[in-house]
This record gives C-alpha cells, sequence and structure tokens, in this order.
C-alpha cells in the first residue's frame, strides 16, 4: 500500500511541477516515485499477504509480480515520452500524472479482493486512458481516438457493472472468498443469473485486453494516439487486465467450473487467427503494432485457458517480453515518423543503410516478438505452449503454432524491409532519452531469454 | 570445455567481426574457420572411440521448464562436428573472389550459422538442440533472401516457411517428451528411458519426420530445395547442401529412432519406401535440367533420399553407411557447387547447353571436376563409395525391389553426371567458352583438399566407420531393447 501512496503523491505532485514552472524535475520526480515503489514491493515481497481496507484489496506475490512489471514498463514509457512532448511541453506534468494514476489503477486491479474495488480500479485505471488518447488536441485522429475509446470502454464498464449486480444478486457478497465460497457450495449447480454475471465481467477484461471479437477498438485508438500513449496502452494497461483476469477466475472460484474454460478457449483461438491473420495485410506500421498487439492478447490467452498453478508466472514472462518488444518498436517508430513523417513497412525500406541502429534495435523487437529464439519472445510462447500442452490441450497448440508462423511472416516482412539496401532514409537523430530505452530494451530481451528463471525467481 | 569452445568460437567470431575494418573481414572468418577445423581434429585425436559421450558439460538452467544445458560428443556428434568444421574453411574460402555487399553481415552470418549448426550436433538437452535448431534458420534465411539472386523474395519465403512449419511441430513433440516425466525434463537421459505408448509414438514420429523431411529434404517435401539452393549465393548453397540438411539426418540418429522405436519399426518403412521414390523421380528430374546448379541440387535430393532410407532400416549397417555418405556427400557437395561457383564468375549462368569445350581450355579444371563427379556417382576408392554400398546393402535387407528403386539412383546418377559433364566440359570451345581460363591458386586451394579428402575418405573409410562404431551400436542396442521390451511384455 505504501507503495501506491507514494505514486500517488508523486502523480498528485507531478501534476503542481507542471503549475508552477519546473517542468525539468517531472521526469526525475516521477523515475525517482517508482523506483521508491518497486524498493518497497521488492522488501515485502518476502512478508507474505497484507490485507486493506476490510479485505477489499490483498497484496500478494500475485500482485507483486505483476506491479514490478508494469512500473517497470511505465518507467521505459516516462523516459521516452519526454522527448516525444518536446515540442509541447506545457502538459508533461500533466501526462506523467495520468500516467501514473493509470498505472495505480493496475496496480489495484491486481490486487483485487471484491468486486467493488474491482470496478473501481478498471475506472483508475482508463479515465485517464481516455484523457491520454486525446491529449493531441490538434489532431483529429487523436480527438477520434480518445472518443472511441471512451464510447467503447463505457459499454465494458456497463457491462462489468451489470455483471458484479448479477453476481452480488445471486451470492449476495462482492468478497472474493464469499463468493468462492458459493461456488463451492452449489456443488456444480449455479444459477443461471450467476453464470451470465461471471461471463459479462470476463466480457469486460476481454474488451481490455482487446481480444476477438471486442478488438474492434484497438486498431483505431492505437493509431491515433500519440505513440508513447499507445505503448502504454498496448503493455502496462494489457498487463494489468491480465492480472486481472487471471486474478478474478482463481480468487471467484470460478476455475472450479467448466464453462468458463470453453469461452476463454474460443476467445483465445479466434483472436490468434483474427489478429495474426489480419496483421499479415497491413501496411501501416503502427496498425501493424496494434494487431499484433491483439495477436500476442491471444497467446496469453491461451495460457489463461489452460490454466494451472505456475501459469501465472509464464504469463508474466510473456507479458515482460511483449511489452519489452513492444516498447521498442512504439520508440522506433515514433523514432522514425517524427523525422520523416514515414509511417508505413514500406517506408521503413533502406532503415539500416544510414540508421544502423535503429535497424538492428528492430530486429531485436521483430525477431522477439516473432519467437525467434535465444530471445524473450521465445521463450514466452514455449512457456505458454508447454502450459498448454501440460493441460493435455494440443489441438489449442497447434493453431497457436500454425498462428505463429503467420506472426513470423509479418515481422519477418518489416525486418527485411528495414535491411533492404534500395531504400533512402536520411539519418535519423537519437536522443539520449530514447538511446537509452532502445539499449535497456535490447539487454532485457537477451537477458531474460538466457535466463529465463529471473522472472519466477523474483516472485517465487 | 572442447565442446563448449566449438560451440562459441565461430558465434562470438561472428560477433567480432561486425568490429573489425570491411577489408579484414574475409580474413578473419577465414582464421576463425580454421582454428575451428583445429579445434576439430583436436578433438577427433583425444577422443576415445570406446569411450561413449565425451567432453560433456551439464548445466541447470531454466529451472522452471526443466531445461539443462548439456552438451557433449559421441562418435555420431563428433564426425558431423569435423564435417561441418571441414568445410567450413573451404566455403569461406571459396568465396574470397566473390565481392558481396556489406560482407561484414556475410561473413558473420556464415560463421554464426556454422556454430549455431555445431549446437545442433553436440546438444543432449532437447530443448538446447532446438534452440540451435532455429538459430542456424535465420542466418540462412537472410543469406538466401539479401545475397541470392533471381526472384528470391518469393523463394526465401517458401524456403524459410516450409523449414519453419515443420520445426514447430516438433516444437510441440519437444514440449510434450518433456513434460511426460514427474518433474519437467527436456534432457537427453530422461527423454531416452521414457516408455511411450504406441499411438502417441505415431503423432511423435509424424511430428519429428514432418520437421526433418521438409529439411532434408524427403520426397514430397522437397519443392523448396531446387529453387532455394538454385537462386541461394554459393557459400549459402554450399552451407545448406553440405552441412544444414545433415542436422536433419543426424537427427533421425539421435531423436528419433532410440525415442519412437516402435514407431520407427512399423512406419519407418514408408519412409524408406518415399525415400526411395524420390531418389528414383529426383535423378529423373536431374536428367532433364538445363541449369547446372538445379541439376545439383536435384541429385543431392537423390543423395539424401539413399541416405533417408538407410537410416530407417534402423541397422548397423544403414547407420553406418548412412554416416559415412553424410560426410562424403558434405564434401562432395561442396566441390560441385564450388564448379558451378566458378563457371557462374565466367559466364554468370549455369545453363549447361551453352557451354562446352572448357577441358581443352582447363584441364586441370577439368581433371579435378571430372574427380568430384566420379565421388558423387560412387565410383569404387574415392570417398561416397562405401557409404553407398553399405546403405543400398542395408536397404536389400529390408526389400530387394527398394533396394533396386533406390539403386536407380545410382545408374542414373551417372548417367546425368556425365552427360552434363560431355555437354559443359567435352566437345569443341565456343565463342562462349573461349575466354575461359584455368584455375588460379584461389580456385586450387579449394578443389585440390576436396578432391585430396574424396580419395582418403574413399580408400580408407575405417576413419569414419571406427569412430562411429560405437556410438551406433549404443543407438541400435538402444533400439532394439525397448522393441523387445514391448514384445517380451
Amino acid at each position: 500500500m505504501t507503495s501506491v501512496i507514494i505514486l500517488a503523491v508523486a502523480g498528485i505532485a507531478s501534476m503542481f511541477v507542471g503549475v508552477f514552472k519546473f517542468k525539468r524535475i517531472a521526469l526525475p520526480l516521477v523515475l525517482l516515485a517508482c523506483i521508491a515503489a518497486l524498493c518497497i514491493i521488492f522488501l515485502k515481497l518476502n512478508g507474505g499477504y497484507e490485507d486493506i481496507i476490510g479485505n477489499m484489496l490483498q497484496f500478494d506475490p500475485f500482485s507483486y509480480g505483476f506491479s514490478i512489471i508494469m512500473i517497470l514498463l511505465t518507467m521505459g514509457v516516462f523516459i521516452i515520452s519526454k522527448y516525444y512532448f518536446r515540442e509541447n511541453m506545457e502538459h508533461l506534468g500533466d501526462i506523467y500524472s495520468l500516467f501514473i494514476f493509470s498505472m495505480i489503477g493496475g496496480i489495484l486491479l491486481v490486487s483485487f479482493q471484491s468486486l467493488v474495488m474491482l470496478f473501481i480500479s478498471i475506472e483508475i485505471l482508463s479515465i485517464p486512458l481516455y484523457i491520454l488518447a486525446a491529449s493531441n488536441r490538434k489532431n483529429l485522429f487523436s480527438n477520434e481516438a480518445g472518443l472511441k475509446y471512451f464510447l467503447m470502454g463505457s459499454f465494458a464498464s456497463c457491462f462489468l457493472l451489470l455483471g458484479i449486480t448479477f453476481v452480488y444478486g445471486t451470492a449476495h457478497t462482492f468478497e472474493m472468498q464469499g463468493i468462492f465460497n458459493f461456488i463451492s457450495a452449489a456443488n456444480g449447480e449455479l444459477p443461471a443469473l450467476f453464470i451470465t454475471g461471471c461471463f459479462l465481467i470476463l466480457g469486460a477484461f476481454i474488451f481490455k485486453i482487446s481480444a476477438v471479437p471486442f478488438h474492434f477498438w484497438a486498431p483505431d485508438v492505437y493509431e491515433g494516439s500519440p505513440s508513447v500513449i499507445t505503448a502504454f496502452m498496448a503493455t502496462v494497461v494489457k498487463t494489468a487486465a491480465f492480472g486481472g483476469l487471471i486474478r478474478f477466475i482463481v480468487m471467484s472460484g470460478l476455475i472450479q467450473t467448466d464453462n468458463w474454460q470453453e469461452i476463454i478457449t474460443v476467445v483465445a483461438i479466434l483472436t490468434l487467427i483474427v489478429g495474426n491473420v489480419t496483421a499479415l495485410y497491413q501496411t501501416n506500421f503502427k496498425r501493424l503494432l496494434a494487431y499484433s498487439g491483439i495477436a500476442n492478447a491471444g497467446y496469453v490467452l491461451v495460457a489463461v485457458a489452460t490454466l494451472q498453478v505456475n501459469t501465472y508466472e509464464y504469463v508474466l514472462y510473456y507479458l515482460a517480453s511483449y511489452g519489452v518488444a513492444s516498447i521498442l518498436a512504439f520508440t522506433i517508430y515514433s523514432i522514425i515518423k517524427d523525422h520523416t513523417g514515414i509511417n508505413t513497412i514500406e517506408g521503413l525500406k533502406g532503415l539500416f543503410v544510414k540508421n544502423k541502429m535503429l535497424a538492428v534495435t528492430l530486429a531485436f523487437a521483430m525477431l522477439s516478438l516473432a519467437g525467434i529464439p535465444p530471445l524473450a519472445g521465445f521463450f514466452g510462447k514455449y512457456a505458454v505452449f508447454a502450459n498448454a500442452i501440460q493441460a493435455e490441450e494440443i489441438w489449442l497448440v497447434v493453431v497457436a503454432i500454425l498462428t505463429s508462423l503467420v506472426g513470423v511472416f509479418y515481422y519477418f516482412r518489416v525486418m527485411a524491409n528495414a535491411f533492404n539496401t534500395q531504400g533512402e532514409i536520411p539519418l535519423v537523430p537519437i536522443h539520449f532519452g530514447y538511446k537509452l530505452v532502445l539499449i535497456l530494451g535490447v539487454i532485457i530481451l537477451l537477458v531474460l531469454g538466457l535466463m529465463p528463471d529471473l522472472i519466477s525467481d523474483l516472485i517465487a | 570445455m572442447l565442446t563448449l569452445l566449438l560451440l562459441l568460437l565461430p558465434i562470438v567470431s561472428g560477433l567480432i567481426i561486425y568490429f573489425l575494418p570491411e577489408n579484414l573481414t574475409k580474413q578473419f572468418a577465414l582464421v576463425s574457420a580454421l582454428a575451428s577445423l583445429v579445434l576439430g581434429v583436436v578433438t577427433y585425436f583425444q577422443f576415445d572411440v570406446n569411450g561413449g559421450t565425451q567432453f560433456v558439460m551439464n548445466y541447470a538452467w531454466v529451472n522452471m521448464l526443466g531445461i539443462r544445458f548439456h552438451i557433449g560428443m559421441d562418435g555420431i556428434s563428433l564426425l558431423m562436428i569435423l564435417l561441418s568444421n571441414i568445410l567450413s574453411p573451404l566455403i569461406i574460402l571459396s568465396s574470397f573472389k566473390d565481392k558481396y555487399e556489406n560482407s561484414k553481415i556475410f561473413y558473420s552470418f556464415l560463421l554464426i550459422m556454422q556454430g549455431a549448426m555445431n549446437g545442433v550436433f553436440v546438444s543432449l538437452d532437447m530443448f538446447l538442440y532446438y534452440i540451435f535448431w532455429e538459430l542456424a534458420l535465420i542466418p540462412a534465411y537472410f543469406l538466401v533472401l539479401w545475397w541470392g539472386r533471381g526472384d528470391n523474395k518469393k523463394i526465401t519465403a517458401k524456403f524459410f516457411i516450409y523449414t519453419l512449419f515443420g520445426s514447430l511441430f516438433m516444437l510441440i513433440a519437444i514440449i510434450w517428451l518433456s513434460m511426460q516425466g514427474e518433474t519437467p525434463s527436456s534432457d537427453i537421459s530422461a527423454i531416452y528411458q521414457l516408455n511411450i505408448p504406441e499411438t502417441i509414438q505415431l503423432y511423435l514420429f509424424l511430428a519429428f519426420m514432418l520437421a526433418y523431411a521438409i529439411k532434408i529434404p524427403i520426397f514430397p517435401f522437397h519443392t523448396w530445395q531446387p529453387d532455394t539452393y538454385t537462386y541461394s549465393p554459393s557459400p549459402a548453397t554450399m552451407l545448406l547442401g553440405g552441412v544444414m540438411l545433415k542436422m536433419g539426418l543426424y537427427s533421425i540418429i539421435r531423436w528419433v529412432i532410440p525415442v519412437v522405436p516402435q514407431a520407427v519399426e512399423q512406419y519407418g518403412i514408408y519412409i524408406i519406401v518415399f525415400a526411395s521414390i524420390g531418389v528414383f523421380y529426383a535423378s529423373a528430374i536431374a536428367w532433364v535440367q538445363k541449369d547446372l546448379k538445379k541439376l545439383f541440387a536435384y541429385s543431392s535430393i537423390a543423395h539424401v533420399g539413399l541416405i533417408t532410407a538407410g537410416l530407417f532400416t534402423a541397422t548397423q549397417m544403414g547407420l553406418q553407411g548412412g554416416l559415412n555418405q553424410m560426410l562424403a556427400h558434405g564434401i562432395n557437395v561442396v566441390g560441385l557447387f564450388y564448379v558451378c561457383q566458378i563457371l557462374f564468375r565466367k559466364f554468370h549462368d549455369h545453363d549447361i547447353h551453352s557451354m562446352g569445350g572448357i577441358r581443352n581450355k582447363a584441364p586441370l579444371f577439368a581433371g579435378l571436376f571430372l574427380v568430384i563427379l566420379l565421388a558423387s556417382v560412387a565410383l569404387p576408392l574415392t570417398n561416397a563409395f562405401p557409404g553407398e554400398f553399405m546403405l543400398l546393402n542395408s536397404i536389400f535387407g529390408v526389400n530387394p525391389w527398394l533396394c533396386l528403386l533406390a539403386g536407380s539412383g545410382v545408374i542414373l546418377g551417372a548417367v546425368y553426371m556425365f552427360s552434363a559433364y560431355r555437354k559443359v566440359m567435352l566437345g569443341e570451345v565456343n565463342n562462349k567458352t573461349n575466354s575461359f581460363t584455368d584455375l588460379d591458386s584461389m580456385d586450387k586451394w579449394v578443389l585440390i583438399p576436396i578432391v585430396i579428402l574424396i580419395f582418403v575418405f574413399g580408400v580408407y573409410p575405417q576413419l569414419i566407420t571406427n569412430l562411429t562404431e560405437q556410438s551406433v551400436s549404443d543407438i541400435i542396442l538402444q533400439y532394439q531393447t525397448k522393441i523387445n521390451g514391448i514384445i517380451t511384455k
């Protein structure tokens, strides 16, 4: 809880930094707060469980693990957004604070213990995002993105609330423990209203992770929003939503019933197929990344559909590797877009000729996303497949493997274009902050790939 | 330690090369490849043929999934290592006269590919093996894509999708196997101990064989191969044909025959049939090729088809012959493709019919080419003869008619090889070949060692058979025990 308070204070302070024209200290301030929060979490890692606000929240190894990943990813986003918004510095403080608030929503979402807290945390997570998506006020696409995200997000919230109502109406409690007991006591004969309620809640999560069939908002919103915000949405928000989803399925005892598994399996298969196949036809690099985000949600859903004791470690690993690679890709996209206006995949031709660093980093990101050993993305996929095979869902793995082959194809197309020597892209200057993120990202991909135990050791 | 060095030396030099000046890259790559060769030879002399698996390193790596960093060599691995490390310096030397754009990346990829292939041959953990297997594919993909000629985008895509498609099913099989013990483990000792139900063995067998049938390639999965070989840059073709396809053959010995023995016993015959048909089919198609490099590509399909058929007899004779022929085929194929490259440098195509009379202009070249050609049609006293003899012998034990079918490749091989040789080298000098000059010292440095190797292994095949005998009989023992174990139950 202390870490959440520190972050919240930093968020508020960052807002005032904007008001009092101390914008230079905004970045160090939020970074320091993040590091402090991380330190506190690390200190508590072995301290067991912490219940607060009348059991509405519970901080346990599960939520610590997800929080660490989210905070680290957000720090990356912070560093690149300083340069991204350098011409529009007046709002930097506000943007940082919105990021922080959204991230706090994420931390609460992976720690909720009561349906009320689930709703509140999803709202805390989303509302800053609506503002952020529309933060480029002069750009029509950004406005469109904000509005679209807001409308769709509201729908999802309605589903969620309706679901919570149904569950409360039948189980007479908001507490996860209470729901757990209710399901155990029902001996497999659950009221239809309860099941409907649970599915509505699952639906809201499926919206947040942008899985098929609730994925249509994602490409438009991703494309319209400023790139750093897209990077944030595609990584941190997705991590939080998956954390919440797994927590809901496990804590509510839904895992003992069988209906949910079929639903998630179907959603996973659809997401894999639609996400990967649609990505194949994209010409815009950012839209490609959006669909790759949808496709990657599919792989995590494969793990969720075959949930077992250790699965959340695998999911965490997968999300970390996907998050780092995506932030790399979005950073490179925004560097190139900023200076040359290029936003298509074909336009990347000749990147290697004068921008060796960008091209090589892009190659690392794409190889990791495509799941090529020994980068982190490969172990992520391996762990997910291993998990599904352990649950004897071979066909699900076959689908996942076939679609990942499609994935390799479009990721490699990006790379082949970048290393094509026939095109011409002028030398693009790279700011120090960008460079830092790029180099760190590549190192993390390599280290995670060579020492995959790192994350499970972290939260063990 | 030697194993680790063999593994790391090429990969590390492949990375160092980026920091060297452009004009030193070739030389550095050659030095690195020669150093690997020296290491390989040192290993050969330190190796005890009856000592089982040696030079082992075994550390826990990923506990979460029970993966170990486990490498080591038995006779079979060492033979493969020798093959890859003998060929690498020759291949790199063969590229010295050609200019490749971005030569740093080019040589770096060649070296990394060599390292990854060494990794495949020494890995004793299935997961580690898979990593190297995939790692070898990535540089190959870019070598073909960036330095290939013709419509290489489509060709590379086909090559890449085919091979990756196959290996992903192998990945499922590997994960499944590693999940069978009490704790997950993909280590060779754990995998060899598994007692797998026969129905599941069939699925595993199919998953593995899909990967290997594409990689080797076996008829009818060969369609990517001729184009890829023809349009790749010469060193990549040599690496693909000389070493990379041996990954598939090696894997059959290491991971298929001992792991799913019942399936091999029951269904191996189908592979033998398909491979034998492939021998005939590829030979027949090679006969009508107009492009010399494509002809060699098809002849390679015929040769590896024969090896595959021999391996699936799962006999001492078949495996020994297969290993013998793997080494021979690697050496010969590099020679043949280098001949292509010499012609290509001069004429910028490989059109058989438009050449002629080169022997009058270049007697030394003609002589060396003839020796390599004779070796590849398995004339006695050349390196391919003992292997091919043992292979056909082992197939005869399964079914004489199949042996006839597979043996047709030898006869047809002589026909199309000699007719190609006649058209290219003999006859009258024409306008095109008029300006051809004989080999210079660089070419001699590549072709003469190949010819020497051809005779050494042809006259004294025990060099190979002694090395692998014990390891092969271990594999066969493993296979036999598992099969008999089931029968006595």
